[in-house]
């Protein structure tokens, strides 16, 4: 096999428990802790994936989140997770994978078949291929989408826990490197709010294997102890397993924090994952810089990795991932690798590009080759040879792991996030950041400064800046460096031969022969290309594969990198779990209901709920085994014949007060104000600047220059931030105060020809009578002992008084006045039967009628349309089409057959005209069963209806095919003098 | 996110905030004490906004706030706060 | 190298469970406040409440709210004399909560976006933010208690979101 062992004693997981996993049903050991890409390889598990298209074989690459094709599916029991990258996850006891999108296994693949078919799959070949017959379509695409992809959406909901929170500071520092821990020492000792994040479990991991010395002391003590002490300070927090995800305007930068990756043990409700909503005043980017790998044939098998990480695996986790291991470098720290693998009882080759270097490797025992580089590889389901060519021609070497390092590219996402441009460097052959970003540094090797010394100056510089800024007095030194490895050797591109299995982007399949076939059609800007071919677009966003990409195009253009230039960076740095993001914000969350102060005894009464809009609602109160229908019809005929109770407290109350009110409403009503007397109230119209109905309620006068105003239920918050716009922008000679009320005072109406009688038995300090409290008065006294304003409103057309009261007493009233309706048998009426009371009197009810395009024309209300004065829409309402007899307006609408029903969502349309186009004249809008009336009725708004009573038409439902000849009406059903509620 | 500066409350993020559109466009005869407005030129009130690319001054509601109105001169392209006044003054 | 945790992820303590702070915070319902809004015209420092025993949240110039267990320290609802101050009973508008115990400022830091520190947000501020979906008032009234004013229709969901943020550190409800 691979020959993969670990190595005793070695690693940072040295003595931690061992523990049981499984992959795709295989049982394994490994080590709690240590990623479960370091498991599978411990355990010969070379395959682990199939790549997106061919499905080729695809194992552990990286080390880190720079990894392309490591992704299985974890089956944990809140839930499966596909796409989860192996290298990040953390070996727990239990834990179970499996591969994804391979039949019967990604071991034993049958769709790599698609990989024999490869030339019917370039880049863009949906394009090319596929393309006839036509009809056949919908097959391939069935299949095509079943063989392409990686893992499956999970069917059921996931269960785990998440949160997020915000925080603060001074100074962000992403990236827990040595120049990150110096930057955050810097900030720490100077007093600074730091906060340090590293999407490692562990600081420091960049320093591990080195040989420097930093301050005289091995490097990884320097790091141990600059840990200590920054863990110790209190202005410091410490964010391992955290991904600095997105940095935005304003200091705004988004963290994901790993918590767990196990399940959460039982009784125990900790998050796995927390989002950080980070506001900070400057953030130091010290996120390093990620190894390039060289291009060659097959380099995409499993066992080809990146220099770095075949390190980090034996340095990190005490993993020798293969017992023979060929090396291909272009710089000394390769060398010291080689080293140590050597050390650690590999058979190492280094084939480097250049013409000398390191002894390091040499001295361990390695065979070193000058002038050479690897060219191709070979193997059934991992490397078992790789081929190298040199100066004397090429050779097979027998070796399971096949590393390469063809240079570094800074991880400069964070800077380019908010638009930083990155430029290109001939000299050190990576992008670097350009012109430096509002509130954000770049320091060492993210900012293309590889030399540890120079890094950390940079980072003691930077850090100091901004405390100077903020500040804070700076003590801190630079470090002294010796014995560390210098960048040395320039990093070259590899022109490979075999460009049609040469990969840059390991995870899509694309190889140096689709960005030569992109170029050739015609692609020239790189944000083409890349979707063209989608070189970049995996859950790797392309960390190991873009700059090479770049590459191949520039030289298939025969420009310069520096022209080609790099694709738009955005946030997230990485995949972020959905329910990271959501976290708390669940349905109820998100939207939460709001609930009258009575709400605990709708329930007790046994009311069905409605949510409208915002607000929880009884709908109806169901008796015994009534149907829906029997108890709405109960409670509407209660209401026209004796007296019901109904919760109407959700609707919008503004008191208005100053000497300006009258003004001010004369300006935003349609209708006047000024004879409106102190206890009386009128019903106004509101419409916005474009003489369109946008709210409508009445409004009381308690007293000389003292106003309660009420909206609909929905639009309380809209009207007030439209008058205060109003009162603050444009009309500031105004005096009024505008303060909303509507959840100070529950309010409750009695409705029917007995609610007087009811009213009486309550009321104290003030007269009941019609003549001393007629309609449309309003009251101040008490109700049952409770201070009061009761006014004389009716929506339901029928007698009614809205008694309002303190929200903390409004428990006490309603069971009051229950108690005092029971000779009537007073009960309380919901929401359903408050819509079919006011559809019989034919009332609009914004948000059905009122639409948003009527006007009050439309609704039959040009009464309310004061000639006299100026007011918000009234320009509007001159407009020609304004006045245009064939609008839309309201009608009622009655089955011509009573019996008949009246189908929903009806249009309204000649009956010869049901198959024509363009036949819909208007559509019913509202429509219930009248108990009153004993059959269906309903509202509509009908082309020129006003003109059309006595006109029969087709409604006519398309979807559903419901049918019904129906003549057009007076909305106004019932009662339309209006003598029950005035009487 | 941005960041506003509301002058009542402070520094806030745009989630406090709801947007209220363009604070340059001043609403002809908004009082209605003047002569009436024709129907383009009211029309072209209602309908036509300028789509600056740069500095927008705009009104913003401060609605999990202090529910004030403000005046926010945005840069449109980096979302740069030039500045935040209280609605209505400095005109 | 060490290896810092927030929380220990995989490594399980030896009884088991992870460790965490039983009951590291309280949520309680708290009654009996009066409140009022003020409104007034004039300059802002005309407006003087004189007792130790009164909350005061400065909204904006001329609008201040006033909370107090003593009805009879806050002014009495009405216009005065002079035309120039309305004050608006909203006692029974509003409900409260408070959050209190070693992971209180944790758990607000999860509903609102203001700064907690010490430095920003020191005992006995007041601050009108949003929290979650919500707009509430937010007090400190302790080192560790956090008091939250609401709207009173949304008092049942609000404390569905506190017990929600509070569950990773066992909150209790008081």
């Amino acid at each position: 096999m691979t020959g993969a062992r670990r190595v005793p004693g070695a690693g940072l997981l040295a003595g931690a428990p061992a523990v049981s996993f499984s992959f795709d049903g295989r049982r394994h050991t490994g080590v709690a802790g240590e990623s479960l890409a370091t498991a599978l390889l411990a355990n010969g598990e070379r395959t682990i994936a199939r790549s997106f298209k061919y499905h080729r074989p695809r194992g552990v690459m990286g080390v880190g989140n720079e990894d392309p094709a490591g992704l299985v599916t974890l089956a944990r029991p809140s839930g499966d997770e596909p796409n989860s990258r192996a290298t990040m996850v953390e070996l727990y006891d239990g834990l179970a994978a499996r591969g994804q999108n391979a039949w019967p296994s990604v071991r034993w693949d049958m769709t790599a078949v698609t990989d024999l078919l490869s030339p019917l799959f370039p880049a863009g070949f949906y394009y090319k291929t596929f393309m006839g017959p036509a009809a056949a379509w919908p097959l391939y695409e069935k299949v095509i989408r079943r063989i392409a992809g990686l893992g499956a959406v999970p069917a059921t909901p996931d269960t785990e826990l998440c949160t997020s929170t915000h925080a603060h500071g001074d100074l962000l520092i992403a990236g827990g490197g040595a120049a990150g821990l110096q930057a955050a020492l810097v900030a720490a000792r100077a007093g600074a709010r730091v906060l340090l994040a590293d999407e490692n479990p562990w600081f420091g991991l960049g320093l591990l294997g080195e040989d420097a010395r930093i301050d005289g002391e091995p490097a990884q003590t320097w790091a141990k102890a600059a840990l200590e002490e920054l863990s110790g300070l209190e202005n410091v927090t410490l964010l391992p397993r955290t991904t600095v995800a997105g940095r935005y305007e304003q200091g705004f930068v988004i963290l994901c924090e790993k918590l767990r990756d196990g399940p959460a043990l039982a009784g125990d409700p900790s998050p796995r994952w927390r989002l950080w909503k980070l506001r900070v005043g400057s953030t130091i980017i010290a996120t390093g810089a990620i190894e390039r790998p060289m291009v060659f044939a097959n380099n995409d098998r499993p066992g080809v990795m990146t220099v770095g990480a075949v390190g980090a695996y034996l340095n990190r986790y005490g993993l020798l991932v293969g017992e023979q291991v060929v090396i291909a470098a272009s710089d000394d720290d390769a060398h010291r690798v080689a080293s140590q693998l050597a050390r650690a009882g590999a058979e190492v080759t280094v084939a480097d590009t250049r013409d000398s270097g390191s002894g390091v490797a040499a001295a361990a025992g390695v065979e070193v080759l000058w002038r050479s580089r690897v060219a191709d590889t070979a193997g059934r389901g991992g490397v078992a040879g790789v081929q190298i060519e040199g100066p004397s021609g090429r050779r097979w070497i027998s070796a399971t792991i096949a590393a390469s390092r063809g240079g570094w590219s800074p991880a400069l996402h964070l800077y380019a996030q908010t638009g930083g441009k990155a430029v290109w460097d001939d000299a050190r052959a990576m992008f670097v950041p350009g012109a430096p970003e509002i509130g954000a540094v770049t320091v060492g090797p993210c900012n293309g400064t590889m030399d540890l010394a120079a890094a950390l100056a940079e980072a003691t510089a930077a850090s100091s800046a901004v405390c100077g800024e903020l500040g804070y007095s700076v003590t801190s030194a630079v470090p002294t460096v010796d014995g560390a490895d210098t960048a040395s050797g320039i990093p070259g591109f590899a022109t490979p031969a075999n460009r049609k299995r040469s990969f840059v982007d390991v995870q899509n399949d694309v190889t140096i022969a689709d960005l030569d076939l992109a170029v050739r059609e015609g692609y020239r800007s790189i944000e083409h290309v890349k979707r063209y071919t989608t070189l970049g677009m995996g859950t790797d966003q392309g960390k190991l594969g873009n700059i090479n990409g770049i590459r191949a195009i520039a030289e298939a253009r025969g420009e310069p990198m520096s022209s080609v230039g790099t694709t738009r960076f955005r946030p997230p740095y990485v995949p972020l779990p959905i329910g990271a993001v959501a976290a708390h914000m669940s349905p109820e969350h998100h939207h939460p209901m709001r609930r009258t102060a009575i709400h605990d005894l709708h329930a007790q009464a046994g009311c069905v709920w409605l949510k409208a809009g915002a607000w929880l609602r009884p709908q109806f109160y169901r008796r015994g085994t009534e149907t829906d229908l029997e108890a709405v019809n109960r409670e509407v005929l209660a209401v026209r014949n004796n007296v019901g109770l109904v919760d109407v407290s959700t609707l919008g109350k503004i008191e208005l007060a100053g000497p300006d009110v009258v003004t001010f409403l004369n300006r935003i009503y349609t209708n006047g104000w000024s004879t409106l007397k102190p206890g009386m109230g009128r019903y106004g119209l509101m419409l916005r600047e474009d003489g369109v109905v946008f709210d409508d309620g009445v409004t009381m006068r308690l007293g000389e220059s003292h106003y309660v105003m009420s909206t609909t239920s929905g639009g309380a918050g809209a009207v007030r931030e439209w008058m205060t716009r109003l009162l603050e922008t444009r009309w500031r000679d105004l005096n009024v105060a505008v303060v909303p009320v509507t959840e100070q005072w529950f309010a409750a109406a009695l409705a029917g020809p007995m609610a007087r009688d009811v009213l009486a038995r309550v009321a104290e300090g003030f007269d009941v009578s019609n003549e001393a409290f007629p309609f449309m008065g309003a009251r101040v006294g008490k109700i049952a002992g409770i201070p009061a304003r009761v006014f004389r409103i009716s929506f339901s057309g029928e007698m009614s008084y809205e008694i309002n009261v303190p929200s903390d007493r409004a428990v006490e009233l309603w069971k009051a006045l229950l108690e005092a309706g029971k000779p009537e048998a007073m009960a309380p009426y919901g929401v359903e039967s408050m819509g079919v009371l006011r559809l019989e009197k034919g009332h609009f009810v914004v948000g059905r009628e009122a639409d948003g395009r009527t006007t009050p024309y439309d609704l039959g209300l040009g009464r309310m349309v004061s000639s006299k004065k100026w007011f918000i829409g009234k320009e509007a309402l001159d407009f020609p089409e304004m006045k245009n007899p064939q609008r839309r307006h309201v009608v009622g609408i009655v089955p011509v057959d009573r019996k008949q029903r009246l189908p929903g969502s009806a249009h309204l349309i000649h009956a010869d005209q049901i198959d024509a186009v363009g036949a819909s004249q208007g559509w019913i809008v509202s429509s219930a069963w009248s108990p009153t009336f004993d059959h269906d009725i309903a509202l509509a708004l009908l082309d020129g209806g006003q003109a059309r009573h006595g006109e029969r038409m087709l409604a006519y439902a398309p979807i559903g095919g419901g049918k019904a000849d129906v003549e057009i009406v007076s909305p106004h059903f019932y009662d339309p003098d209006g003598g029950r509620q005035i009487g | 996110m941005l960041l506003i500066s509301c002058p009542y409350c402070g520094e806030r993020p745009e989630e406090e905030f709801a947007f209220g559109g363009d604070a340059s466009v001043v609403p002809p005869n908004g009082a209605g004490e003047g002569a009436p407005v024709g129907t383009e030129t009211f029309a072209d009130y209602l309908y036509l906004r300028d789509n600056p690319k740069g500095r927008h001054r705009e009104h913003w509601i401060h609605r999990y706030g202090c529910q004030r109105w403000i005046e926010v001169e945005r840069d449109t392209v980096t979302h740069e706060i030039h500045a935040v006044r209280v609605a209505g003054e400095g005109k | 190298m060490s290896r810092l945790s927030r929380r220990t992820s995989t490594i399980p303590t030896e009884d088991g469970r992870l460790a965490s702070d039983p009951a590291g915070v309280t949520v309680a319902p708290l009654t009996g406040l009066q409140k009022r809004l003020v409104r007034w015209a004039g300059s802002p420092g005309t407006l003087e409440t004189s007792e130790a025993t009164v909350i005061r949240h400065d909204v904006a110039v001329g609008e201040t709210v006033l909370i107090s267990e003593d009805a009879s320290v806050l002014p009495a609802p009405g216009v005065d004399e002079a035309g120039t101050r309305l004050v608006v009973d909203q006692s029974a508008a509003q409900l409260a909560f408070r959050v209190s115990g070693a992971k209180a400022r944790a758990l607000i830091a999860k509903g609102t976006a203001v700064d907690l520190h010490d430095s920003a947000f020191a005992v006995g501020a007041t601050v009108g933010t949003r929290f979650g979906a919500f707009r509430v008032l937010l007090v400190r009234s302790a080192s560790d208690v956090f008091d939250l004013h609401i709207d009173r229709s949304f008092g049942d969901a609000l404390m569905d979101l506190l017990l929600d943020y509070g569950a990773e550190f066992g909150v209790r409800e008081g």
